[in-house]
């Protein structure tokens, strides 16, 4: 009787990989497809619950630690780069070009009132220290 | 006689997003000629509307079954397309990157990058941001592969999304702290052309994966049809890839 019951693991069909997909969308549902219609609606359940537990180990076990480095990274970059004093700016002729203005006024869009320089003022504001 | 195709009911919003484009072309110049940019508010809003109107429409479409395999099939070679026409606008950009920093011109001091200019250092925030998106690809494949074993990816998706967010969130916080502007010549110039475009891409692709996340939550999607999430997934990809571009060349090598 128990070998009466249908197989709950089913062996890939003459193929190298288990797929869901269709052996073609044609114009009519394939042949092979009907005679196999439920290892091609089935079986690619199995190995996919295996895929989805590896891509679930590799972001805990890999990507987690590797963002808090990249975090740590930006943080002390950033620590490094506000404990120097801003560079000495040079106008060259190429930086803060005003072929034409913006239709909002002089600045730019993300104007930084202390790290973009306005040319003919100068710095606006002074860098706060902690 | 039967066939396989869908044949679609008539419809004006393929006019209505015509209308909607030309009035969004049109508003921009004028905002940028006169400063008036209430037209181009109004406009994106309609065209939002007129875009949320479609995807019901199709959505609605696919939930009454008229999406067979075959249907399917058509919507993937679609969705290929429109991403490889993205890559095209992408390949211009890049194209007039690599123009102006192989050769520096004489004005620039004939190095690339240009004096003057304090980069942002690569390996600071930006490897962060490059970190962020490849872990967001990690979970959204794990989010794929639980769909399609039949299992629910809410937690997965909402990870993929939340890292989406704080890409965007963190590129604005870059975007105000930079020491450079877009007018700075044409590396601020092309530096804030690319990753304008990039950061909108990335906006839309989350918004997509969130009204994929919606449309999960709706039970819309099975095991085995769920090409909207497959479609937002695939364009996750693609913007993921830009980035990595983005990063080798315009942050590292410049």
């Amino acid at each position: 009787m128990a070998s009466m019951l249908p197989r709950l693991v089913l062996r890939p069909v003459q193929r190298t990989a288990v797929q869901t997909s269709r052996n073609s969308s044609g114009s009519f549902y394939g042949q092979h497809e009907f005679d196999n219609f439920k290892s091609t609606l089935a079986g690619g359940l199995k190995p996919a619950e295996a895929t989805t537990n590896t891509w679930k180990k590799i972001f805990f076990i890999s990507s987690i630690p590797c963002l808090l480095l990249a975090v740590y990274a930006a943080k002390s970059d950033h620590d490094k780069h506000h404990s120097k004093p801003r560079p000495e700016f040079v106008e060259y002729e190429y930086l803060n070009v005003r072929n034409k203005p913006f239709p909002w006024g002089n600045k730019s869009l993300f104007h930084n009132p202390t790290e973009n320089y306005v040319p003919g003022v100068g710095y606006e504001k002074e860098r706060e220290h902690h | 006689m039967f066939h396989n195709f869908h044949i679609l009911s008539l419809s004006t919003f393929p006019y209505l997003v015509f209308m909607g484009s030309f009035g969004l072309t049109t508003s921009i110049v004028v905002f940028f000629k006169y400063g008036f940019w209430y037209f181009f508010i109004l406009n994106l809003l309609i065209l939002i509307f007129i875009s949320f109107c479609w995807s019901k429409d199709i959505v609605m479409e696919g939930l009454s079954g008229y999406h067979n395999f075959f249907v399917m099939d058509g919507f993937k070679f679609g969705v290929v397309l429109f991403i490889f026409s993205e890559l095209m606008f992408f390949f211009g950009i890049f194209w007039t990157f690599f123009d102006a920093a192989l050769v520096p011109v004489h004005e620039l001091g004939q190095t690339w990058s240009p004096m003057g200019l304090v980069l942002v250092n690569p390996f600071g925030v930006p490897l962060l941001n490059t970190i962020i998106l490849l872990s967001s690809g990690v979970t959204v494949t794990w989010a794929h592969y639980s769909l399609l074993s039949n299992k629910d990816c809410f937690f997965s998706m909402f990870l993929t999304i939340f890292l989406a967010i704080l890409f965007t969130g963190i590129q604005g916080m870059e975007y105000v702290e930079a020491s450079f502007t877009i007018s700075d010549g044409v590396f601020g110039s092309i530096f804030y052309l690319a990753t304008g475009f990039h950061g909108v891409h990335v906006l839309f692709g989350g918004l997509f994966l969130f009204f994929n996340l919606i449309r999960l939550l709706k039970s819309h999607f099975n095991y085995n049809h769920h090409l909207g999430l497959e479609f937002a997934i695939l364009y996750w990809h693609f913007v993921d890839v830009v980035w990595l571009f983005l990063f080798v060349f315009v942050y590292w090598w410049s």
